[in-house]
Formats: structure tokens, sequence, C-alpha cells
């Protein structure tokens, strides 16, 4: 290696040094690090003075008691693969739970005042219509088939997110959340048309995706962070339904909006998950959240999310997983 | 990777144990390369600097978790500190004092590359490697003479590893240059601006 690229031989220790020399004149028989490698090793003698000393200090050491002295991390150099992996998963953990705990503290804050406000477990979107019509499409099909699941949601213990333990009727809302989700999906591609308006119509000024809630809601339900997870899972649950009808369709106009805007923000952006209506929703629940930008579009980062540790992802997407992995524990 | 790891894997797990055998087996081992490091570092004191090394690692053993290869670096670590240690209370940085005579009477300034390669001592090449700047030489010495590959070099060097990727480079190359005899004339080769 080093210079001796013509020494082809050298080939094994190349790969080991990672080391491509840009060029130059070779040096000719030998390369350098060999070389020098060879002539310092071969200039060692047999230390024994140094040997002797050394053992002695082993014995002294070894009879002065073996205390179980703690390995320190500077202690620890086994193989590297498994040291990385622990310290990826301890952060991601810690960076887990600290969201989760801040969004817990914040919805809960609110939570009890959003129910007051909007009658049953209102989902957030702001939009005063649709929650009307969402409540009402909600409160027709109890499904007690499926309540099952999102009832687990509403039981996930560690979830922070203390509202969905308040919330009344997950079944519904999830259904609901999955109409909303299924419109956005189908016309996402329709983005480019968002200058027109969606449905030429808003509730309200704002548009927004699902909100945090909702969504980590469905994913909790669905048993998948990724899209197909959610698709298929809705697709379960509203077929039996029957038509979405117009009701979610409002509310997913904003949605679809809220879902161009996506990459703007992620309402969850700050890990904490928590479903905060941060700006424009004129409801009650309007959050303690610190942030204030628009509720997450699932779909742009729902993929990402799929690894727990998920450093490269948006804030959004990282504040999701927050919201799902960590309390479902499952994925 | 160097050869004889797994022999020191398993001499580093005896003396563990408490096998003193076992620990010279180790020492006999890893010092070489220690050595050959620490000259580099604090030149003539590196057999004082080197025992004071030992010591420590005779006396942390137990806290060591590792393979082969990790003995290495971990000894590389304490021997590091040690020399560090020296050199600050000598405040001075004596690399290579009484080696530098013999740089005049490089083979390679007189004769054909080959030989010159070939009749490279120790201490010349040591003297070399003492021209180098320090970060160069420390990331050559590690890589080279103690056999520590990328990872574990920048781990002993507190470095990120594409830092010490390119001192190793850097150094190889100069080292070249230097055997060739080109210290200061520039043959189209030369590394423009060395790091550290």
């Amino acid at each position: 290696m080093g210079e001796g690229r013509d020494s082809g031989g050298r080939g094994d220790r190349r790969r080991a040094m990672n080391d491509a020399t840009a060029g130059g004149p070779t040096v000719a028989s030998a390369s350098v690090d060999t070389l020098l490698a060879a002539a310092v090793r071969g200039g060692a003698e047999a230390d024994s003075a140094g040997e002797i000393r050394a053992v002695a200090a082993f014995r002294s050491a070894r009879e002065n008691g073996a205390r179980t002295a703690r390995t320190r991390r500077r202690d620890d150099w086994r193989p590297n693969a498994r040291r990385r992996v622990q310290l990826s998963v301890r952060t991601t953990l810690a960076a887990l739970l600290a969201g989760l705990t801040l969004g817990g503290v914040a919805f809960a804050a609110v939570g009890p005042a959003a129910r007051d406000g909007n009658g049953a477990g209102a989902h957030d979107s702001g939009h005063g219509g649709r929650d009307g019509r969402t409540r009402t499409t909600d409160g027709a099909p109890a499904r007690p088939g499926s309540s099952g699941i999102p009832d687990a949601s509403d039981v996930s213990g560690v979830n922070p997110s203390a509202g969905d333990d308040g919330r009344p009727t997950g079944a519904q809302d999830t259904e609901a959340h999955c109409r909303a989700y299924e419109k956005y999906v189908k016309y996402e591609k329709y983005e480019k048309y968002e200058k027109y308006g969606r449905y030429g119509k808003k509730a309200d000024g704002g548009g927004k995706a699902m909100d945090a809630a909702a969504w980590r809601r469905l994913t909790e339900a669905a048993g998948g962070t990724a899209d197909e997870d959610v698709q298929a899972y809705c697709a379960q649950r509203l077929d039996g339904t029957g038509g979405t009808g117009g009701t979610g369709g409002t509310g997913v106009g904003d949605q679809n909006k809220a879902a161009s805007d996506g990459p703007k923000g992620s309402g969850g952006a700050d890990g904490s998950g928590g479903p905060g209506d941060p700006d424009t929703s004129g409801k009650p629940t309007a959050s303690n959240e610190p942030r204030s930008s628009n509720q997450p579009s699932p779909p742009t980062s729902a993929a990402p999310q799929a690894t727990p540790s998920s450093p490269s992802n948006a804030s959004g997407g990282r504040s999701r997983s927050a919201g799902t992995d960590g309390p479902a524990g499952k994925n | 990777m160097q050869a004889y790891d797994g022999e020191l894997g398993a001499a580093v797990a005896r003396a563990q144990d408490g096998d003193e055998a076992a620990f010279a087996v180790a020492y006999r081992l890893v010092q070489p390369g220690l050595l050959g490091y620490l000259r580099g570092i604090v030149g003539d004191d590196a057999e004082d600097v080197a025992s004071d090394a030992w010591l420590e690692i005779a006396r942390d053993l137990g806290r060591f978790k590792g393979d082969g290869a990790g003995f290495r670096g971990w000894s590389a670590t304490i021997a590091r500190h040690r020399a560090l240690d020296h050199l600050r209370r000598q405040k001075v940085r004596p690399r290579a004092t009484a080696l530098e005579n013999d740089l005049l009477e490089l083979p390679g300034t007189h004769s054909t590359q080959d030989q010159a390669l070939e009749s490279l001592s120790t201490e010349q090449a040591l003297a070399l490697v003492a021209r180098l700047p320090r970060d160069q030489a420390e990331a050559v010495l590690l890589r080279v003479i103690v056999g520590l590959d990328g990872p574990a070099a920048a781990r002993v060097l507190g470095k990120r590893p594409g830092a010490v990727r390119t001192a190793t480079h850097r150094g190889l190359k100069r080292l070249a240059q230097l055997l060739r005899g080109e210290g200061v004339t520039d043959d189209g080769s030369r590394t423009l601006g060395e790091s550290g």
C-alpha cells in the first residue's frame, strides 16, 4: 500500500489500510508501510527486562485483589458493531421517551378542555363543519368486531398522548380517520391543482392534514407506520361502512391541502406527537403544543418512520414515530 | 487485522483469569508495536513510557473487555496517555534527538531505491516518521506499527476515522518521498500542504 501500487502483492495489506495512493512514483520493491513495519519490528530485540517488569506488575496487581473493577467506557473494546448498535438504540429510545413525555404532558393538559368543547372526542382538524359531520357518521356504526384494535390505542399504557385514553369512541374515530386518510391518498396526485382549491371550499382557512393524534391512532390500529399498513387497515375498516360519503370530504379537502403543505412542517415536529391543532383551528383544543406548524401529512413521512430509529427524518417523521412506536412497542 | 490477534485475545483472556505466563505472551505480542509507536512520539524515552504503560495495563487488566485487536487498541490508548503525560512534564517534544544524525547517512540518498529500502534500519525508519507532522506520525504508527485498523486508530487518537485516514495517507506519501531522498525537491508528486 502506500506508494506501492506496482507491487500487486500488497493487495491485502492495502485493503486493510484502506488507503488509496493517488499516484506518483512507486517505491520499487516494497510498499512503504510494509517496509516501515519490517524495519521497526525487526529492530525490536527481546525486551526481557521490560517483560520481567511487566509480569511483576501483573503479579502484584493480581495479588492486590482482583476486585471486580468496573469496565469503563474506555475499557470496552469489544467489536464495534455491538457497541454502535446499542448506542444508537439507546439514544433513539431516550429521544423517543423524552418526546413522548413532553407530548403527553402537553396533551393531557388540554385534553379535558378539548373534549368538553367539542363533545365526543372531536378530531382536530379545526373544521367545525367537518367535526359535526364526522361525529355524526362516527356515531352510527359501532363496529364491534374491530373495536378491539382501536381500543388498543386507548389502552396502550405508555401512550403519553393521554388524550387517547379519554376518547370515548376509539373505533369511530379511527374510522373517520381512515376515511380522511383515504381521501387524502386518493387525491394526493392532484396536488398540482391545489391552487384551485381541492374541493373548492374549505371549512376554514387553515387546511390541515390529519393531525398527529389521528394519524397515530390510525397507525397503531393498523399495526404499522407505513402507508401500506394504514391503507390496508382502512380498506378493511371502511369496506363494511360502505361509502365514505361526503362526510369526510370537506375535512379531507383540507387535509389534502395540508398534505401538499406537508413538508412545511409536521405538527408533531417536536417529538411530542401530541395532537395539537396548532394554528388555524379555532377549536378549543388549541394546543399548548410548542410548535405551531401545520399538522403532519402522513404519507410523506410515513415511510421513513418504518424503523424506530429515524435520524434521517425530518422532524415530523421523528415525532410521529415517537408517538406510535414508543407506546405501542410494536413495529 | 494482525496475524496474531487470535492468539493475543486468548492470552489476554487467560491473563485476566490470573495466568501469569499468558500475560507474558501478551506482552511479547504487543510490546514491539507499542514501543515503536512510542518512539515516534517521545523518542528516546520510549522504554520508560512503555514501562509506565504496562504498569497501568497490568493494573487495569480486569477492566478490559474485548478481543485481541481490541487489546491492541486499549493498550495503545494507555500508552498514548502516558506519552502525552510525559511530554507535558517535559514541555518539549524530543522526537528522535539522537537519531537525526542517522539521517545524514541514510542509504537512500546515495544508493538505488531498492538498496535504500532494504537497508532501512529501525532507527532510520523511526527517524523518518519523526519528521512527519505529529498527527501523521501517530496515524502511521498506529496503523502500521501497532497494527490497528482505521476505526481503532481513530478511537485511540480521538479523531474521526476520515481524518485519520487522511493523515495516514499523507504520512505514508511523505515517508515515501523521504525514502527517495526528496526532502525538498519537487518531482511532481510532492504533497501540497501537509496536515497538522
